[in-house]
């Protein structure tokens, strides 16, 4: 008798559930996280309407300190929804953004401006190469700036003069390489689905410059996509979409694509009249 | 008056563990986390809590296992890309790569059986709720989830051969 066949077959299922059991899990919950419901929370105890345009804007910071690269993680997933929302169909619409899309993902340097519901400037991001800086007066953190391949990140307060300098974790690093990655490459993040409608409609200007534009919604999404005629690279994106029991509203304007922006903008250096808070890890 | 900021910071590593193991996209399980409590605010204001960790797996169970069950009819509608999941690469890969497998395999059966069946499931083989427990807060008697479990068990094992690697190899009788 073979040995082989008295072998007890492995249970499967058995063997599942200890993988999914004993699966790692991210250390967390992110403390940006945990304030942010208790503050949901309370709103909706007090009956807070969440639609009032003072607290979505206040919504939406927290949402974007929340996700710890702030305003970065927000825009590339406004620019990843609005291209999985436009999908990969053959209609012409489609066709002219995938044109845009592809054009986007061999960028190298993009400016994006994200204006809050009165249309003031409230955060500013550059990103180049390896480096992001996101620029958001009135947050916990006005200035930020990482340097991938330094693995190093700078934290400024231009009103207290504090700067923080802190190396980059793994965690930080593969975030920082998945934003940058989103950013980018709209297509490998594209997810199309049906029950999207799109639409082409008149050309219109931003920033002096003649843009098409491609409207869509879905039963989650809906906004608009300028896309520049002559570089045919996105140049604004406006929508709301369904994010943490709400919805995020977003209004970006792209700028800058593949410019070089000033070396001085992603310096690690601490500026000089700043106070360094830690020491560098 | 219940101090919710106590409650969302002693009972937030537990719910956000619950989350993060179903759901492989780390917005999909802070979405949960948040409606997690959202969810539980009417629940304490119409009767005393007795036991928030039990409650709270309970709703987070069933919020991670709704979430799931519409990533993967999205997924099948659309053929895109998975979420990059959010944990650590694992010091060998290879073994990793197969109990990552194994657990993702899980999860698609999970969204695809009755969700109920789904629910105790999770509670009692994934949160280690006994039988009576994960009864008493699905509000039905031990047996009844006894039987749910058994079903839930049976449909999954079924939705698993698939990803089975002794099926082709099971033996097929003895030969002396």
């Amino acid at each position: 008798m073979s040995e082989a066949n008295n072998r007890p077959i492995p249970d499967t299922l058995e063997e599942a559930i200890r993988a999914l059991r004993d699966a790692p899990t991210p250390a967390g919950p992110p403390v940006e996280l945990i304030a942010a419901t208790a503050t949901e929370v309370k709103n909706r105890l007090a009956g807070t309407a969440p639609a009032s345009a003072v607290a979505r804007q206040q919504r939406r910071r927290r949402i974007m300190r929340y996700v710890g690269f702030g305003s970065a993680t927000a825009a590339a997933v406004a620019v990843a929804t609005a291209a999985a929302l436009i999908g990969l169909g053959g209609n012409s619409a489609a066709a002219g953004f995938r044109k845009a899309l592809d054009d986007a993902k061999e960028a190298k340097s993009v400016r994006i401006t994200s204006r809050d519901p009165g249309g003031k400037v409230d955060l500013v991001m550059h990103v180049q190469g390896d480096r992001i800086r996101v620029d958001e007066p009135g947050s916990e953190f006005p200035v930020r700036v990482w340097d991938v391949r330094a693995k190093q990140e700078l934290i400024l307060d231009p009103l207290a003069k504090t700067a923080r300098l802190k190396a980059m974790t793994e965690e930080d690093l593969r975030k920082a390489a998945e934003e940058r990655s989103r950013i980018f490459n709209l297509l490998p993040t594209l997810r199309a689905e049906q029950g999207t409608t799109v639409k082409e409609q008149s050309e219109e200007k931003v920033g002096g410059r003649p843009a098409k534009v491609f409207a869509f919604s879905s039963e989650n999404d809906s906004g608009r996509l300028w896309v520049d005629t002559k570089s045919n690279l996105p140049v604004r994106l406006k929508f709301a979409t369904k994010f943490l029991s709400s919805y995020l509203e977003m209004d970006l304007e792209f700028a800058d694509w593949n410019a070089e922006f000033d070396a001085q903008l992603f310096s690690l250096k601490v500026p000089a009249g700043y106070k360094l808070l830690d020491e560098k890890n | 008056m219940i101090d919710w900021d106590a409650v969302v910071r002693e009972h937030g590593p537990l719910v956000w563990r619950t989350a993060s193991r179903l759901l492989t996209s780390e917005a999909d399980a802070a979405d949960c986390f948040q409606n997690t409590f959202l969810v539980a605010v009417p629940l304490a204001a119409g009767e005393a809590v007795r036991n928030w960790p039990a409650l709270l797996r309970r709703l987070a169970t069933a919020r991670a296992l709704e979430l799931l069950r519409s990533r993967y009819r999205n997924r099948l509608r659309s053929g895109g890309l998975t979420d990059e999941p959010v944990t650590d690469p694992a010091p060998d890969p290879l073994a990793a790569a197969s109990q990552s497998e194994l657990a993702e395999s899980l999860r698609a059966a999970l969204a695809g059986i009755d969700p109920r069946q789904a629910e105790v499931f999770c509670l009692i083989c994934l949160e280690g709720l006994s039988n009576v427990e994960a009864a008493a807060e699905l509000g039905m008697t031990p047996n009844h989830a006894g039987v749910l479990l058994h079903r839930a068990r049976a449909a999954l094992r079924e939705r698993l051969r698939a990803f089975d690697p002794n099926r082709k190899h099971a033996p097929r009788g003895s030969h002396e």
